[in-house]
């Protein structure tokens, strides 16, 4: 069957119109991943608070690995199955915790999730939510070290996947909260998110994704349909537990003794937001001379397309042009043959 | 752990097959590089800047 192996970008936190919710671009990846054969793609596009799904296509990736994959420098390795752990930030209460374990049970008992075990950090991550960046989602953790132990702590007893659940503050910004959940504005915490699974990824080279641990908020009336996915249930656990059961090995190459089921080097396209073309992932397909497809997804970011003089570009109206774009490659069709006008080709000299 | 935001002018002779490089070479120094990205660029009468955030472990 022909392929056209694609990476699909959705910063977190940039509050893209698309993707900039709760696992509201997973539609989209499944659109890209029937029209391409095979899309890699990152947590942020799939995880819908309780609402995830599993694609044989798909390739599930932590954006830190996402990255080095884009860079040539991991390859994927398919698997049935991984072996998950958990790691609890020490900040969550034991009622919240117990809800947290539950979502695991359940994943076992209801989907056939292989959760092996989990274990608490020894100091609270301790997470900071900043607005230095007027607009953008972004922060820090306080005690990466602590973090880092508890992971080592699992990869020793066997695990091969690893899910986080960190204590965030109650008293984050409440009014952009609620403008969020209106679909007007960012997802505040989200940036944060990336940094913690991003050390995770760095120090453990190991799949993995974060879910926020909260107090639950009160009901709304007025609630955007993209942000109705985190409403659903107590934690947001279900979809990064569903992502990380298949999510594909990470093999640093060159690598001669693993077999590898797809290689940077397959790679063709990369899909991404028209106002967030500043990130690793972007970059280092333009190096690479790959197809970079910008879709009109717009965002608080305006990295567009104009300050890049870049040959392979590509600007699409929207996920459905991008399909579109994605079957001609696919089918060996130039996608010239499908616009008009048409004109006569050129003399080179 | 620590952001650090950078405003870097880009140089005219760059291609942009060079850009990530070219940021590397100089946001690395300070650290190990958890994430970054480039979140804005401005253009004043002579040449580009490129704004960028860094979240660096040191």
């Amino acid at each position: 069957m022909r392929t056209t192996p694609t990476i699909l970008v959705v910063p977190t936190g940039i509050g893209c119109e698309i993707g900039g919710f709760a696992g509201d671009a997973l539609p989209a990846a499944k659109l890209l991943a029937s029209a391409s054969g095979c899309l890699v793609t990152h947590p942020n596009v799939m995880n819908g608070g309780a609402l995830s799904e599993k694609d044989e296509r798909i390739f599930y990736v932590e954006g830190y690995s996402l990255d080095r994959f884009a860079k040539a420098e991991i390859g994927l390795k398919k698997v049935n199955q991984q072996k998950i752990g958990i790691i609890f930030d020490k900040n969550i209460e034991n009622n919240i915790l117990l809800r947290h374990l539950q979502v695991a049970d359940a994943c076992i008992a209801t989907l056939g999730i292989d959760v092996a075990s989990y274990v608490i950090t020894d100091e609270p991550v301790g997470i900071v939510i900043s607005n230095e960046l007027s607009g953008l989602s972004s922060g820090y953790i306080k005690n990466p070290d602590t973090l880092i132990k508890a992971g080592k702590i699992l990869i020793n007893q066997g695990i091969t996947a690893i899910a986080i659940v960190t204590r965030f503050p109650d008293e984050v910004d409440v009014e952009n909260i609620n403008l969020y959940r209106e679909g007007k504005g960012i997802d505040v915490i989200a940036g944060v998110e990336a940094v913690i699974s991003h050390i995770i990824s760095k120090y453990l080279k190991v799949p993995c994704a974060h879910a926020p641990a909260l107090a639950p908020i009160d009901l709304k009336v007025n609630l955007d349909p993209r942000a109705a996915a985190e409403e659903i249930g107590y934690t947001f656990l279900p979809s990064v537990l569903i992502g990380l059961s298949t999510a594909p090995d990470l093999i640093d190459l060159p690598n001669f003794n693993k077999k590898i089921t797809i290689h940077p080097d397959e790679i063709e396209s990369i899909v991404a937001p028209s106002g967030a073309l500043g990130g690793e992932a972007v970059l280092a397909c333009m190096e690479r001379n790959l197809n970079i497809i910008v879709v009109k997804n717009e965002g608080v970011l305006n990295v567009s397309s104009e300050w890049f003089d870049y040959q392979r570009l590509f600007k699409v109206e929207n996920y459905l042009e991008a399909a579109g774009l994605l079957t001609a490659f696919k089918e060996g069709i130039s996608y010239r043959s499908i616009q008009r006008p048409l004109n006569s080709i050129k003399n080179a000299i | 752990m620590q952001s650090i935001y950078y405003e870097l002018p880009l140089p005219k002779y760059i291609n942009v097959k060079d850009l990530r490089k070219f940021i590397l070479g100089i946001i690395s120094k300070k650290g190990e590089l958890i994430r970054w990205s480039i979140y804005d660029i401005d253009t004043t009468e002579n040449e580009k800047i490129l704004k960028i955030n860094a979240l660096i472990l040191n």
